[in-house]
């Protein structure tokens, strides 16, 4: 049984890599869309496909129904990932509403994402049918996995929110707090690589986390401070508290991105 | 025998003559009452119009880390705070607020204060220099710790609130000041709020008041209130209904016309500088919140300085309603003391003058009409129904039509602050909440006002008995 | 009274319909808005992903698209809402491809109608949201509301709006021009909200500071507090002889933040100026500076009948070096038995204390060893707090 549905995968997986090679021979680039659903018929098939590439017309979308492992599977020839990830939520409207849906939509665009190799693909079509059951958002396949993890202390949710989901993509494994506390017993209990937080944290405020962190002697975290206050007396007080760097909200999140590569970059 | 029942004759027709007269006094007395609530009802009302838009339309997250907020120093008075002093300072310190102080002040407790304080913050003695302006009681000592740069400590013998709050004038640092109980909650963007209401009009605006709200029944976690309800006891819940009706209804009005008499000891925000030159707060008597407005009215009308005294509704304060009857009673009886001798000491020299504007012309001859001596219209109010009913006078269907009109015309008033808190604020989030609101604001009528105004009442006799003690206060912690 | 009864009846009547009035209005805002929170929760599902879509694309070249599902008018509150708080929140380009999607979702259109065509509540809606949206186009609309809008708190909403819409320096001119006629001293809000503005601030207050207008000036040295160029300085130098106080005070603190070096002659006149403030600040400026020359006009300052000026030029004296340590112990001990005295020698005394427990630190060993030095000549050993290190 067990040698049944390896197979199925790896034929899925073969068909998909040749898919994707086809477009990333031409130097194109090739969005793959992959859920856990029962069964379309022909006509449902038809529709889906032309939704997906009514958006554009320099997208050609192969969309196919993977019966051994009850996945639907789209390939969008020439899609970059923001139109994938757009396509993507097309279909979810689409399948939603007709109860076709039965897990998550993951998303991967080659090359952004990852090298299309055999087990990349075969990676990502595992975690497709792993996600079968959850009801939960639109996920992203990447095979960036860096190993650093991140902790992200802010009481704003958007600015939260925003950081985790870039830097997940990134490949960064990021961890939330809301506040100093809830910062502080993430950082004993995950020990993050680096940790960014606010200065303006309930409970423990963003400069005593700073100098609890760096009291910490059994792992070093390094501490970005992220914050809209611009006055020179608040950084050097941060720098001062043991803050390695500072970026000021508005938020630029390549700045952020570099600044952490820098410090990582350092053993 | 003759002589004595024409004797009696002609008494009981002086009585009826008498009576009757008072009567007409009496629908005088009580359509001016009502006349005044309306006419503030009303503005209150209109005014939330603007109000509601000045709170949508700003976005005060941003305004919190502006640099061009002005720096504020929170005066903490702490009096036997020994259960609740270590989180409300946390709480206070972690204010989204760019730059200010907190300045707790201990009045000499007879418990742990201090003790917990200097530990919690690992606090060491300083000796900064401190303006005189004011006189105090002794200051045993002034602490700090580095790093906690924005708090400070005071250990002073005990002198009461006003001597307190006047000890942390004398050390803070920023033009602006702002009172606050040391039980109470303020909310993480209540200074913003009133920040911006005061930025607008920076010169004349000498004072802002916020919002207290009763936090009984609400859940407090880490110094927030996170989930809103309408308190479950009587007692908290008539006060609650009482509070909204005053603030919402009664303290938006009279902020629109400039005439507001008082601003809660919990949190209010001034100048320092008129603070000082009035002579700081006035000890040693309950009421020195009144007070202080009292005489900032006094002194900025009779100098003839452009002035405003403001109220900013969604600058939110949480704070304990007393839950019981005994120390309800002895709080109220302190407020109708201090009432009366606010009354005496600077009232009575400014009412009915119009060199005080609508201040003197409308806000103490109400106050003092209205509020100091409503027992005593009330009593007599009393004395007379008993009159006309045994000189066989009272028609049921006057007194029933009188005593509707009268619950009607209270009644929509509480109508109105219901409908300002449901337009702008919106603060509790459940249907049952705004039934039990309904209910609480129809029963105050069979008894809590009555039993409010004997208080004030037994407020009145303290005063002439110059009992002059805070009575008992019993602090519990949050979420009851 | 009984002929009055009639009448009383009308009015209890009328009171009645009032107060029923009130009750259903009442109601029925609290059934609505627990509506409009069902809605809203329902939708932040739906919309969660769209949300994550813009979030993850929106540093991409690729402009973002509208949502794939058609949107109500709550649900495009609620997009608005967020597209609001991103674009506060984000910069550069993340802005501007929330504030094309915007467009493209026909929201700033919508808005411009509406300012153009509503009632006054509207209309204010529409300001707030088009300054949110930083849309370009409303600020001639705008300033036209402006311009007729009497003075309340939702004067400043609108100006708000156009310096975050504004174009160039001229709408913001003419803003500023426009909420000054009714002017309060509302500076700090002002420059607050310009500093909102896509332009140039620096150069623009300093444009402010050298106009004739006191306001305009006021204006300038409130936004100018972080801003320390040489041009700035030289600008807030002229103002310090400004007939206006309060400029006067606020071009001194410029100034002195953005020199590295004060001529004498400037020292002494600020040292003359009536606010203790500018004393002070005059005071801490050259102890920043490690001016030592002026080791002689700082012992004068310890004279100052204010206190906070001689405790400025004290603790400034201890940052001079040996020589202004010197000074300050000989100023002390002249001065003993005044005022003045006794708390210069208090604090002399404190110093040696803290500092005693700070000696691992050269720069403060250093002074520690000057001061004790320069204390026992000039008062003599009898007191032996310290020890000689």
């Amino acid at each position: 049984m067990a040698i049944v549905i390896r197979n199925g995968i790896q034929e899925t997986t073969l068909r998909l890599l040749q898919y994707v090679h086809a477009a990333t021979a031409r130097s194109a680039s090739c969005g793959v869309i992959l859920a856990p659903c029962a069964k379309l018929n022909s006509k449902t098939l038809e529709l889906a496909k032309g939704l997906l590439g009514k958006n554009d017309d320099s997208v050609s979308v192969r969309l196919f129904h993977d019966d051994p492992n009850q996945v639907l599977c789209a390939v969008l020839d020439g899609g970059t990932l923001a139109s994938t990830h757009y396509a993507s939520l097309v279909l979810k409207d689409f399948l939603q509403p007709q109860h076709l849906l039965q897990g998550q939509l993951i998303v991967s665009g080659f090359p952004e994402s990852a090298k299309p190799t055999e087990s990349a693909i075969a990676a990502f079509l595992q975690q497709a049918i792993q996600s079968r059951g959850n009801d939960e958002a639109i996920q992203f396949f990447t095979a960036a996995h860096a190993e650093t993890s991140v902790l992200i202390a802010d009481p704003d949710d958007l600015v939260r929110e925003f950081i985790k989901i870039r830097l997940e993509l990134k490949g960064y494994r990021v961890y939330e707090a809301k506040d100093g506390q809830e910062a502080y017993d993430a950082f004993v209990r995950t020990a993050p690589d680096v940790v960014i937080t606010e200065l303006n944290l309930p409970i423990l405020d963003g400069y005593q986390l700073i100098r609890t962190i760096g009291r910490q002697e059994s792992h070093d975290g390094k501490v970005i401070v992220l914050t809209d206050k611009q006055l020179p007396e608040i950084r050097s007080r941060a720098y001062e508290s043991g803050a390695a760097d500072y970026v000021t909200k508005p938020l630029s999140i390549s700045e952020l991105e570099w600044k952490i590569k820098r410090l990582t970059a350092n053993p | 025998m003759r002589m004595l029942e024409y004797y009696l004759q002609q008494a009981a027709n002086f009585m009826r003559e008498f009576l009757l007269g008072y009567g007409y006094f009496a629908m005088y007395y009580a359509l001016a009452i009502t006349f005044v609530y309306f006419l503030i009802f009303g503005l209150s009302i209109r005014h939330t119009f603007p109000l509601q838009r000045g709170i949508r339309y700003n976005r005060v997250r941003k305004l919190s880390g502006s640099e061009h907020l002005p720096p504020v120093s929170l005066l903490v008075p702490a009096y036997n705070e020994e259960l609740m002093i270590k989180e409300n300072v946390r709480s206070l310190l972690a204010l989204n607020y760019p730059e200010y102080e907190v300045i707790v002040v201990n009045d000499g407790s007879k418990d742990d204060t201090a003790r917990i304080m200097i530990d919690e913050f690992r606090l060491k003695e300083i000796k900064p220099f401190v303006a005189d302006r004011i006189k105090t009681e002794k200051i045993r000592g002034y602490y700090h710790n580095p790093e906690y740069p924005n708090l400070y400590f005071i250990d002073k013998e005990n002198g009461g609130k006003a001597d307190s709050l006047n000890a942390g004038i004398n050390l803070s640092r920023h033009p602006l000041i702002s009172t606050i109980d040391a039980d109470s909650l303020l909310e993480k963007d209540a200074l913003t709020r009133i920040a911006r209401v005061y930025m607008e009009n920076p010169e004349e605006t000498v004072a802002v008041g916020g919002n207290v709200r009763i936090v009984n029944s609400c859940t407090v976690e880490d110094g927030m209130v996170k989930n809103i309800r309408f308190p479950k006891q009587w007692w908290p819940a008539l006060q609650n209904v009482e509070y909204m009706k005053a603030f919402l209804g009664g303290r938006i009005g009279w902020s629109a016309v400039n005439g507001l008499i008082i601003i809660s000891g919990a949190f209010g925000v001034f100048q320092k500088d008129k603070v000082i030159a009035v002579g700081g707060y006035r000890g040693g008597y309950p009421g020195e919140d009144m007070n202080i407005v009292i005489k900032l009215h006094r002194y900025c009308l009779e100098n003839k300085i452009p002035y405003r005294v403001g109220f900013c509704p969604d600058a939110v304060c949480w704070t304990q309603a007393p839950d019981t009857y005994r120390i309800l009673s002895s709080q109220r009886m302190r407020w109708g003391r201090g009432n009366l001798k606010n009354m005496i000491e600077e009232g009575i020299h400014m009412a009915f003058r119009p060199r005080y504007k609508v201040f003197g012309l409308l806000t103490l001859p109400y106050n003092i009409l209205f509020e100091t001596l409503n027992p005593y219209f009330r009593l007599s109010g009393l004395l007379a129904m008993i009159g006309y009913w045994l000189l066989n006078m009272s028609d049921w269907r006057t007194v029933a039509v009188f005593l509707l009109v009268n619950f009607f015309s209270c009644f929509i008033l509480s109508l109105g602050a219901l409908y300002i808190e449901e337009k702008a604020f919106s603060r509790y989030p459940k249907l049952s909440d705004l039934n039990k609101m309904m209910l609480y604001s129809f029963l105050m009528f069979l008894g809590y006002r009555q039993v409010g105004v004997l208080w004030r009442f037994l407020g009145h006799v303290d005063f002439f008995r110059n009992n002059n003690t805070w009575g008992t206060m019993v602090r519990t912690n949050f979420n009851k | 009274m009984y002929i009055n009864i009639e009448v009383a009846i009308k009015f209890l009547y009328a009171l009645l319909v009032l107060n029923v009035g009130f009750a259903v209005a009442v109601y029925a805002m609290k059934i609505r808005k627990l509506g409009r929170v069902r809605t809203e929760r329902r939708f932040e599902v739906k919309l969660k992903d769209y949300l994550t879509y813009i979030l993850v694309h929106i540093e991409g070249n690729e402009p973002l698209n509208a949502p794939p599902f058609a949107l109500n008018k709550a649900e495009r509150q609620a997009i608005q809402e967020r597209l609001n708080d991103m674009i506060e929140n984000f910069t550069g380009t993340a802005r501007d491809k929330c504030m094309e999607l915007c467009n493209r979702l026909g929201l700033a259109q919508a808005h411009l109608d509406r300012l153009n065509k509503g009632s006054y509540s509207v209309k204010i809606d529409a300001a707030y949201h088009l300054g949110c949206m930083r849309v370009r186009e409303a600020v001639p609309a705008l300033l036209q509301l402006l311009e007729t809008h009497k003075l309340n708190s939702s004067l400043f909403v609108i100006a708000r709006s156009v310096a975050k819409c504004a174009r160039d320096e001229r709408d913001v001119n003419e803003m500023v021009r426009i909420v000054l006629r009714h002017n309060k001293g509302f500076y700090d809000l002002l420059v607050d909200m310009i500093k909102e503005a896509d332009i140039d601030h620096g150069a623009l207050f300093a444009e402010f500071i050298q106009r004739d207008s006191h306001e305009f000036v006021k204006i300038g040295l409130c936004g100018l507090k972080d801003y320390t160029d040489p041009t700035v300085a030289s600008a807030a130098y002229r103002l310090i002889d400004s007939p206006d106080g309060a400029i006067q005070s606020k071009a001194a603190e410029i100034y002195l933040k953005s020199v590295h070096f004060i001529p004498r002659n400037v020292v002494q006149k600020l040292l003359r100026h009536p606010t203790d403030e500018v004393r002070v600040l005059a005071l801490q400026a050259i102890a920043d500076l490690r001016l030592a020359t002026y080791v002689d006009v700082m012992g004068n300052a310890l004279r100052d009948e204010s206190i906070r000026v001689c405790d400025a030029g004290a603790k400034g004296l201890l940052l001079l070096g040996e020589g202004g340590i010197a000074e300050l112990c000989g100023v002390a001990a002249e001065a003993r038995g005044s005022r003045q005295g006794e708390y210069l020698r208090m604090l002399i005394e404190e110093q040696i204390q803290s500092l005693s427990s700070q000696l691992h630190d050269l720069d403060r060993l250093t002074r520690y060893n000057s001061l004790v030095y320069h204390y026992e000549k000039t008062f003599g050993k009898r007191n032996r707090i310290y020890r000689v290190v």
